[in-house]
């Protein structure tokens, strides 16, 4: 989460929007960490009835990403963030930028 | 009468005492529990991967048969292993670490995380023995059998791939799936689709055993089963190994259009970086260059790509977003959770 941080500061300002949704409700650590690392991306929290996370999306593995182009199609998908990922996913964020 | 200490107390007091005492002229004694909970503090603090393995070192020299032996020494691996390139030492903590176990269990486990670095030092590990020893205790479980087929695929012994892609369609069932499920309560219809989950998977490991072996017609109908069981993920992608692994199959065939056609989805919305370089062979296989290769992968994106599932949450505060007001910008949405 910090690294999407570091999406957010370097592409933000060139129209990348960042939206993430804490999975697992759980609020305190949620926030003591959103606090603790200075998260300024639009930060959601999934719902327990019909949750959206695991549900609509049916995705048991974190974290999953999905890139969407301005007109909300899924151009891309990563599933974990590991060392040298955030390259990766800098590169389909510059493609869509770009064109 | 009362001098007469019972033999058995004295080496009670002899067992408990002088094992105690030899330690402290070492180290302070602690416990599994006290050395665990140091080791988990300090490794949320450590941020160099060098720092990780030392922990989690420190930890499975005190305790290599300790109950949070396997989560260490998959940090030894991934650390001292992968991250720092040290295969050699790492290699030599987890034969250390799985001599000293004895469940076969966890001894499955702990050959499972060593047996990656053995392969790249070219150095003996027994797979087939690990599980063997499990076998006669147990059938091994469905997440145990994948790890196996996953390891042995990748050590290319395609006998044991047979045998285990034999043991894992076995558990391929409703009745296998609702008994690994106990207490989750699942509906006959997600037990179906979850039986045919895992046979997709089996099959594409015992098609890709048979195309390895030679056996590519009986390898085709399975490779056809598998692919036809598979579940897909959000974005359309399968699930199952079986387009990767044919794939793998076309471009040693030189079936250039076949392998694109599997492996470019996977290269393409998956980020698969192995399915990306057997794109760019087939590539090349058929056109001679790259040449064209960019705006083919950008079109074939743009056939793939699917609208998003539009949904509305609360953020922190307790107002609601809806994600299709957010959209008209590229964004990344993220799912995740606080670690």
């Amino acid at each position: 989460m910090p690294r999407l941080q570091e999406l957010h500061t370097t592409y933000g300002d060139r129209g990348l929007a960042i939206v993430a949704v804490e999975a697992f409700r759980d609020t305190a650590r949620a926030k003591d960490f959103i606090a603790k690392k200075g998260l300024t991306y639009l930060l959601l929290e999934d719902r327990e009835d019909d949750p959206v996370v695991g549900g609509t999306f049916g995705v048991h593995v974190f974290p999953t990403s999905f890139l969407l182009d301005r007109d909300g199609r899924i151009m891309y998908y990563h599933l974990g963030f590991d060392d040298g990922d955030e390259t990766k996913i800098a590169r389909e964020i510059e493609t869509l930028l770009g064109d | 009468m009362r001098k007469f200490v019972p033999l058995v107390t004295v080496l009670a007091v002899v067992l408990i005492v002088l094992p105690a005492c030899t330690r402290r002229e070492n180290a302070p004694a602690r416990t599994e529990a006290e050395a665990y909970e140091a080791a988990k503090s300090a490794y949320h603090d450590a941020e160099t991967p060098e720092a990780k393995a030392a922990i989690a070192e420190s930890y499975l020299k005190e305790f290599p048969d300790g109950k949070h032996a396997r989560s260490f020494a998959w940090v030894v691996a991934e650390y001292r292993g992968n991250e720092l390139g040290q295969k050699e030492q790492a290699y030599e903590t987890l034969t250390g670490v799985l001599e000293a176990n004895e469940d076969p269990a966890r001894r499955l486990k702990i050959t499972l995380i060593l047996a990656p670095l053995a392969r790249d030092l070219g150095r003996p590990v027994d797979l087939a023995g690990a599980v063997a020893a499990l076998e006669k205790e147990r059938p091994l479980n469905w997440d145990e059998t994948i790890s196996v087929l996953e390891e042995a695929t990748a050590a290319k012994d395609w006998d044991l791939v047979l045998a285990r892609s034999e043991a894992a369609l076995a558990l391929a069932t409703p009745e296998a799936c609702a008994a690994s499920r106990r207490g989750k309560g699942k509906d006959e219809e997600a037990l179906r689709k979850m039986a045919d989950s895992r046979a997709s998977e089996a099959l594409a490991y015992r098609a890709l055993a048979l195309a390895s072996t030679g056996n590519v017609e009986e390898a085709e109908a399975l490779f056809a089963a598998a692919m036809e069981k598979s579940a897909r993920n959000y974005v359309g992608l399968p699930t199952s190994p079986a387009a990767s692994f044919r794939g793998r199959i076309a471009l040693e065939q030189q079936d250039w259009d076949r392998a694109l056609e599997l492996l470019a989805p996977l290269a393409i919305m998956g980020g698969d970086a192995e399915a990306m370089r057997g794109v760019e062979t087939a590539w090349r296989g058929k056109h001679g260059s790259t040449d064209g290769l960019e705006e083919w992968l950008w079109t074939t994106r743009q056939q793939l790509a699917r609208p998003v599932d539009d949904f509305t949450l609360a953020d922190y505060e307790g107002n609601d977003h809806t994600l299709s007001k957010e959209l008209g910008k590229v964004t990344l949405l993220a799912f995740w959770f606080p670690t």
